[in-house]
C-alpha cells in the first residue's frame, strides 16, 4: 500500500522517498497546481522534514524549495506528529492552552455561575482532541484533574 | 468533573470500535499494510509500532488499564459468513470465547486463530446435519 499525500482542509502533507528528482518533481506539480487552480502555495509555512535523512541534504533542498525545514515531531492538523505521548513535554502545548484560558478568566470579573459554565464547555472539552488519539500518562492526568 | 482516566481510554476504545467496524477505511488498510493482519485481526506489532497503535491494542486485547478487557468484553460478534471471525478467540457464541470456556480444548488445535469458516469447512456441516451432540466434537477432531 503507497500512500503518497494526505489531505484534510487547509493542510495537505506530501509524501515521497528522499531523492533530488522527486524534490524538484514535487516543486514543479506545485507550481503547476499554482498556475492552473490560482490559489497560492505558501512556501515560506510549508515544511520539508526528513525522517533518518542528513540535515546537511535538507538544508540544501529548503534553500532550493524556498521553505522552512522541519523536524520529526511537527503539529499536524492539531496533533504533535512523531512525538513521544509518553513524555511529559509532549504534553505541554494542552497543558499551555487550558492554563492560558483559566489565567484569563481569573483576572475578569465572571459571575460563579459564568464561570461554571466556561469551566463546563470550554476547558473540560480543550484536551478532547489530544485525549481521542494519544493515551496520556497518569502524571498529566493527574496535572490536568488538579487545575479544575 | 470527568473522570479524565476512564474519558481518555474510551475515546481510544473508539478507534478499536471504528478498526472493527470499518474494515474499508483508509486507517484499517494502512494498519495491515504496516503490521499485518491475520484472520481479519490486525498484528500488534513489535517494540517498534507506534505508541498510537500500541496503545490502541492494548485496550482491544484488554492489556493493562483500568478493568483488564472492558471493551472485549462489550464487544461481541455476528457471524456471517465466518471468514473474519475467529473461531477460538472472538466472542461470537455465549458471550465467551471459546477458548476460554474450553480451555484444555484450546491447547490442541495448530491453529488457534482458524477462522469459523474454516472450522466449518473442516466438517461440522456434517455434524449439526446429524444433529448429534457430538458433531461439535467431531469437527474439532479433524482440524487438530
Amino acid at each position: 500500500m503507497v500512500v503518497s499525500h494526505l489531505q484534510f482542509a487547509d493542510d495537505t502533507l506530501l509524501l515521497g522517498v528522499k531523492s533530488w528528482a522527486n524534490v524538484r518533481a514535487m516543486w514543479a506539480v506545485l507550481l503547476l497546481v499554482e498556475a492552473m487552480s490560482g490559489l497560492k502555495v505558501n512556501f515560506h509555512k510549508s515544511m520539508l522534514v526528513g525522517v533518518n535523512i542528513f540535515e546537511s541534504w535538507l538544508v540544501e533542498e529548503t534553500s532550493i524549495l524556498n521553505c522552512k525545514m522541519g523536524h520529526v515531531s511537527f503539529m499536524y492538523l492539531g496533533l504533535t506528529i512523531g512525538g513521544n505521548p509518553s513524555r511529559l513535554a509532549f504534553w505541554a502545548p494542552v497543558m499551555h492552552t487550558i492554563k492560558s484560558r483559566l489565567s484569563v478568566w481569573k483576572s475578569r470579573f465572571l459571575s460563579f455561575g459564568g464561570c461554571l459554565t466556561l469551566l463546563k464547555f470550554v476547558v473540560t472539552s480543550l484536551h478532547v482532541y489530544a485525549l481521542s488519539f494519544f493515551k496520556a500518562p497518569s502524571g498529566i492526568i493527574s496535572s490536568i484533574e488538579s487545575l479544575f | 468533573m470527568l473522570r479524565l482516566r476512564e474519558f481518555n481510554l474510551s475515546l481510544l476504545g473508539k478507534w478499536c470500535w471504528r478498526l472493527l467496524v470499518d474494515r474499508e477505511g483508509f486507517w484499517y488498510r494502512v494498519l495491515a499494510a504496516r503490521y499485518g493482519e491475520e484472520a481479519g485481526r490486525l498484528e500488534v506489532g513489535d517494540r517498534s509500532c507506534s505508541y498510537w497503535w500500541r496503545e490502541v491494542a492494548r485496550i482491544r486485547d484488554g492489556v493493562g488499564g483500568v478493568s483488564e478487557s472492558w471493551f472485549s468484553e462489550r464487544v461481541s460478534r455476528k457471524v456471517g459468513d465466518g471468514a473474519a471471525t475467529q473461531f477460538w478467540r472472538d466472542r461470537w457464541l455465549g458471550g465467551v470465547p471459546l477458548c476460554q470456556r474450553f480451555g484444555r480444548l484450546f491447547e490442541l488445535p495448530e491453529d488457534k486463530s482458524i477462522s469459523v469458516a474454516s472450522m466449518f469447512s473442516l466438517g461440522w456441516d456434517r455434524g449439526v446435519r446429524r444433529g448429534s451432540g457430538g458433531g461439535g466434537c467431531g469437527c474439532g477432531r479433524r482440524s487438530w
